[in-house]
């Protein structure tokens, strides 16, 4: 009898593991704090913090970098590029630090969430190894700084690799911006697009980031006019026919409307 | 035998959690036992005339409860002494425009029968009728409380001092505490209802019929909104000494939401006053869908705020860190986000969407 209690004991037990495990998956899975925990670290304490220790070394060092009289045309470009792309991932960063906390669980989110996770955890881990870099050839080389030292050898495939997770990481916080932050006020046709061609740009200049700074430049005045200087304009688009007629000819008509420029000037 | 045993315990316990179930589903009041409490809790009232009074108010052309704080605080009210306003222009006002959805809209409810009652409705009944006495026992508190004030500031004593003196603002800020309370079940009784009225689908029907009733839909939608003020300013900075506390940055960034607040309040109980032929009545159904559509996507911006009010938590910040964001960060490290997004929402949301709801109702 005794042993029979011990057996339905243990059939309890095993039931109500299963279903424990069963609910903290299904309610983990649905939940939102994961991925605004990792943009929160990465901006406010990690890489993406616009001054704190990591990015104002490695700033510094594209800063010398591009001072030396030896350096070749491309290389130029892929600093520069560099540079520029790292303070556009900041800015948008801040802006994705503000809203994706207000995000609900969908599809698109599902799909898209670990990406953006996983690579904004990998390409902080690649600025630390960047930085420990830095800072080891800058004691090595006596009596002068590690970037007289001719680094970029060493450092650009690692500055190559932190800008590709970027890319990854911010290629899927956009969509998941546009799907689950429900704020209209926010997360609107203006702020899609704005962040759309942002993203546009930055993909063509990680493609070509030997080449023309073009393309980052242009990502930068947009995400440094709207997602900073001129945010209260995505947050009144909602009660402006005027911009609303704007965002819809440049929706309608793509880079032939008339407002195109205006819109990647930073100026709509 | 064994097994016949067995099998009858399993059909026994099944027997039991099937009556488990089964009465607990059927705890939920009736629509009479909810009408009963109405009228107790309006007996409640008009037992204490003295201090609920109910006369043509400034805020519309109905009847509104406004509350007697007795006559020495009434002719501080009156005068336009700083701190006393509050009493009538915020937390009243609040107070009678909740009281007034009640009153206007319980029968909503109570003159459905039980049968009538859909499964959402039938399911939010018990926290209604749980609201309503809540409230209906906080009336006496309030009234005691408020007695308590009228014969302190009666009191000789009182009477030589400044309205502004220390004294009387300490004694003054004990009574809003106590204030802060009523209301907030008020405000809660007010908001479970028109979940309820929702839920029986009133508007849907309405629609249904191409019927357009300009009115309802504005005093439903106006209802909704009374947490954005009262979370905020009664809630939040009413039960606090949150103007004792150093006025730094941080201070003025608040105290402008704040005072963003009462000018967004002043524009509600306007739009509030608008009735009969002020009102629009060549708004079609379609319109009336659309306004409907916007308040949606309006009270997503509500929620987010009230999220961030919460996650901000004011009390925290001006208590225990002396309204300092850059300290309260180190343990509340989103508080300058959750400040942002309440900034928005009171500057850009709430102020547009009362601009939106005034000329689409006219």
């Amino acid at each position: 009898m005794k042993k029979k209690w011990i057996i339905i004991t243990i059939i309890f037990l095993i039931v109500a593991v299963v279903l424990t495990i069963v609910f903290i998956n299904l309610f983990s899975e649905r939940d939102t704090e994961d991925l605004s925990n990792a943009v929160k670290t990465n901006v406010q304490t990690g890489y993406l913090k616009d001054d704190g220790d990591t990015y104002l070394k490695i700033d510094e060092y594209f800063d010398v970098m591009l001072s030396q009289a030896s350096l070749t045309t491309s290389d130029e470009n892929e600093i520069l590029n560099a540079q520029k792309l790292y303070e556009t991932y900041i800015i948008i960063g801040e802006f994705y630090n503000k809203q994706i906390l207000f995000s609900s669980y969908n599809d698109v989110y599902a799909k898209n969430r670990n990406q953006a996770i996983d690579n904004l955890n990998s390409a902080n881990s690649k600025a630390s190894e960047i930085v420990s870099y830095l800072d080891a050839n800058s004691e090595l080389v006596a009596g002068s700084d590690y970037w007289q030292a001719r680094t970029w050898d060493d450092v650009e495939s690692m500055v190559k690799d932190f800008l590709n997770y970027n890319n990854l990481a911010f290629s899927a916080l956009q969509p998941i911006f546009v799907s689950s932050v429900d704020s209209k006020v926010a997360s609107n046709d203006f702020s899609a697009l704005i962040l759309s061609t942002i993203n546009f740009y930055l993909n063509e200049a990680n493609e070509n980031w030997q080449g023309s700074t073009t393309s980052v430049s242009t990502a930068f005045t947009m995400a440094n006019s709207y997602l900073t200087n001129h945010y209260n304009q995505i947050m009144s688009y909602r009660y402006s026919t005027q911009l609303q007629g704007y965002v819809k000819d440049i929706l309608e008509k793509g880079e032939s409307s008339s407002y195109y420029g205006k819109l990647i000037e930073g100026i709509l | 035998m064994t097994k016949t045993k067995t099998f009858l315990s399993v059909i026994m316990i099944a027997v039991c959690l099937l009556c488990v179930f089964t009465f607990a589903g059927c705890n939920e009041p009736s629509t009479s036992t909810i009408l009963e409490n109405i009228e107790a809790m309006n007996t409640a009232l008009s037992e204490h005339d003295d201090v609920f009074n109910k006369t043509e108010s400034n805020i519309n052309d109905v009847n509104y409860f406004s509350i007697s704080y007795g006559s020495v605080i009434d002719g501080y009210i009156s005068s336009g002494t700083t701190n006393y306003t509050d009493l009538d222009n915020f937390y009243n006002t609040v107070f009678s425009l909740s009281m007034s959805y009640i009153e206007e809209n319980y029968g909503v409810i109570t003159n459905l029968t039980d049968e009538e009652l859909n499964s959402d409705t039938r399911g939010q009944m018990e926290d209604l009728n749980n609201k309503i006495v809540d409230f209906t026992n906080s009336i006496q508190t309030f009234v005691e409380a408020r007695n308590s004030l009228a014969s302190d500031f009666s009191n000789s004593s009182f009477q030589n001092l400044a309205p502004t003196s220390e004294v009387k603002l300490a004694r003054l800020r004990e009574f809003k505490r106590e204030y802060v309370k009523f209301v907030d079940k008020c405000v809660q009784l007010s908001q479970r209802l028109s979940s309820a009225v929702d839920s029986v689908g009133i508007l849907d029907s309405l629609e249904e019929l191409e019927i357009s009733n300009v009115e309802l839909v504005k005093n439903t939608i106006l209802n909704k909104l009374l947490p954005a003020f009262h979370n905020l300013y009664v809630n939040e900075i009413g039960s606090f000494n949150f103007y004792e506390t150093d006025q730094n940055e941080t201070f003025n960034r608040i105290a402008n939401v704040v005072e963003n607040l009462k000018n967004d309040l002043t524009e509600y109980v306007y739009i509030m006053q608008l009735s009969g032929a002020q009102l629009s009545d060549t708004v079609t159904v379609e319109e009336i869908k659309a306004i409907r559509e916007e308040a949606d996507i309006f009270y997503v911006e509500l929620n987010d705020y009230l999220e961030a009010l919460d996650g901000l938590d004011i009390r925290t910040l001006s208590v225990d860190y002396d309204n300092d964001l850059t300290r309260y960060m180190e343990a509340n490290d989103r508080a300058e986000i959750y400040l942002q997004k309440v900034e928005q929402f009171v500057e850009v949301s709430l102020s547009e969407f009362l601009d939106y709801l005034e000329s689409a109702v006219r």
